[in-house]
C-alpha cells in the first residue's frame, strides 16, 4: 500500500502504492499511513518527507468501495480504519516535527489534499488535476478536509472547487496557493532535491 | 416556492435566479426602481430575504447588466455605505451560492462601492484577473451560466450545506472539526428523511461503475 524508501541524507519517501486504484485511500492503505506517521513522528534520523503517488497519480481520495460498501470488511475493521484516517490527517500530518514536501502528478481529489495542505513545499506535474469532487457524490466534503485545504487556498478558489465539484489544473492550484510550483517533469526529482535543500 | 413571486418568470430558469443590480434600469427584471433612496438596494434586500427560503431558487447570478445611472441617490454617503455593507452581509448569510458575474471594465467607477458586494459572493467570475476564474468579456456571461446551470443540477441540500462548511470551518477549532462534521451529517439525514438521497443514488452508480464523479462527470 505504501512503498516507504529512506535517502541517505535522511529523507523518507512515501509513495502511495496502490496504482490500480489510482492510489485512493482505502483500508489498509489508512492504516499503513498511520502507521509510517507515528513511527516517523519519533524518528531523529528523519529530517524530511517527501509524500508522492505511484503509477502516475498521487492520489484519488478516499476508496469510496472500502468504505461505504460494508461486504468488504468486518465492521471493527471499518471503525478501525476510520479512526486511523481522522487521526492521520487532522493530527498526525500537523504534528510531524519534520519538513513534509509532496511531489504530484495526475488526480489529486478529496482525501489526499490534506497532505498537500501541511506541506512546506508542493510541486506538480503541469498535467495533474486536483479537486474536491464530493458534491458530484451528493456529498459535503468533510469539515477536516475543507478545513485544512482553507489553510492553503484562497477562499474564492475553496469555494469554487467545493461547489461546483469540478477538477483544476495544477496552474490554477498554484494561483489559488495549494501548489508551489508547477513542472514539466517528474515532480518528485524536484520535490526531492527541494527536501535535500531544505 | 414562494405563493407570490418577486421575481419575474424570466429571472428564474432551471433553479438559476438572476439577479442584476442595475435593474434600476432595467425594471422588468427585479422591478426596482430608480425612487428607492440607495439605489433599490434596501428592496433587493427585502427580496433575498424571500429568496432565502425559496427551495426552487438552486443558485443565484448576481450581475451588473445595462447602464449604471448617472443620477445621484438622494441618501447620504453614510446611508449608501451602510445599506451595501447589509446588503452584503444578506448576500455571506444566503444558504444558496452565489456566482457573481463582474465586467470589471465596465466598473471602473463603481469598483471601490461594490467590492463589499462581490466580495461576499461565493464565486465571482470577470474579464479581470482578480476573480476566482477570469474570462475574456465575450466568454464571461456563457461561463457563468455554465457553471451556474451546472451548480443547479446538483443536490440541493449537498450544495447548501457545502457553503456553510466552506464559510464555518475556519472559525472551527481543530478540536471540534469531527464535532462539527458530526452535527453537519446529522443535519443533512434529519432533512433527507424520507426523501431520496443523491448522496445514496451517486453512491450506487460509481459502485456499479456507472460514473466517475471524482472526475467531474
Amino acid at each position: 500500500m505504501l512503498k516507504i524508501e529512506d535517502t541517505p541524507e535522511g529523507i523518507r519517501c512515501i509513495g502511495l502504492n496502490r496504482p490500480d486504484k489510482r492510489n485512493a485511500i482505502g483500508v489498509e492503505m489508512t492504516l499503513a499511513l498511520e502507521d509510517v506517521l507515528l513511527k516517523t513522528k519519533v524518528d531523529s534520523t528523519i529530517k524530511a518527507i517527501v509524500f508522492h503517488g505511484l503509477g502516475g497519480h498521487f492520489c484519488a481520495g478516499m476508496d469510496m468501495k472500502d468504505f461505504f460498501d460494508s461486504s468488504t470488511r468486518p465492521p471493527e475493521v471499518l471503525q478501525r480504519a476510520r479512526a486511523a484516517t481522522e487521526h492521520w490527517r487532522i493530527q498526525l500530518l500537523r504534528q510531524m516535527p519534520q519538513k513534509i514536501f509532496t511531489a504530484v502528478e495526475g488526480y489529486c481529489l478529496g482525501g489526499g489534499l490534506p497532505i498537500l495542505a501541511v506541506s512546506a513545499a508542493v510541486i506538480a506535474q503541469r498535467e495533474a488535476k486536483l479537486g474536491l469532487p464530493e458534491i458530484n457524490f451528493g456529498f459535503v466534503p468533510g469539515g477536516q478536509i475543507v478545513k485544512a485545504v482553507g489553510e492553503v487556498m484562497s477562499p474564492r478558489g475553496l469555494a469554487y472547487a467545493a461547489l461546483s465539484g469540478r477538477p483544476f489544473n495544477a496552474e490554477q492550484a498554484q494561483r489559488w496557493g495549494l501548489v508551489t510550483q508547477v513542472v514539466e517533469s517528474d515532480p518528485l526529482e524536484h520535490a526531492l532535491a527541494i527536501a535535500k535543500a531544505s | 416556492m414562494i405563493d407570490a413571486s418577486p421575481y419575474g418568470s424570466s429571472d428564474l430558469v432551471d433553479g438559476v435566479l438572476s439577479i442584476n443590480l442595475l435593474a434600476t434600469q432595467k425594471p422588468s427584471s427585479t422591478e426596482l426602481t430608480s425612487s428607492e433612496d440607495t439605489y433599490g438596494f434596501e428592496k433587493l434586500i427585502r427580496i433575498l430575504k424571500l429568496v432565502a427560503s425559496d427551495e426552487a431558487v438552486r443558485v443565484i447570478v448576481l450581475l451588473e447588466k445595462g447602464v449604471r445611472s448617472e443620477v445621484a441617490s438622494p441618501a447620504t454617503a453614510t446611508t449608501l455605505q451602510e445599506t451595501f455593507s447589509k446588503f452584503a452581509q444578506c448576500l455571506r448569510h444566503m444558504p444558496q451560492p452565489i456566482v457573481a458575474m463582474v465586467h470589471v471594465q465596465a466598473q471602473a467607477k463603481v469598483q471601490d462601492d461594490m467590492k463589499a458586494i462581490w466580495d461576499a459572493c461565493d464565486i465571482v467570475f470577470a474579464d479581470g484577473d482578480w476573480a476566482t476564474l477570469s474570462f475574456p468579456d465575450s466568454a464571461l456571461e456563457e461561463q457563468t451560466y455554465k457553471l451556474a446551470r451546472e451548480l443547479a443540477t446538483k443536490d440541493p441540500l449537498a450544495l447548501r450545506f457545502t457553503k456553510k462548511t466552506v464559510q464555518q470551518v475556519a472559525s472551527v477549532a481543530w478540536d471540534d472539526i469531527l464535532n462539527f462534521t458530526t452535527a453537519q451529517q446529522a443535519e443533512i439525514k434529519s432533512l433527507q428523511a424520507g426523501g431520496p438521497s443523491a448522496r445514496a443514488l451517486a453512491i450506487e452508480s460509481f459502485l456499479a461503475g456507472k460514473s466517475k464523479p471524482g472526475a467531474g462527470a
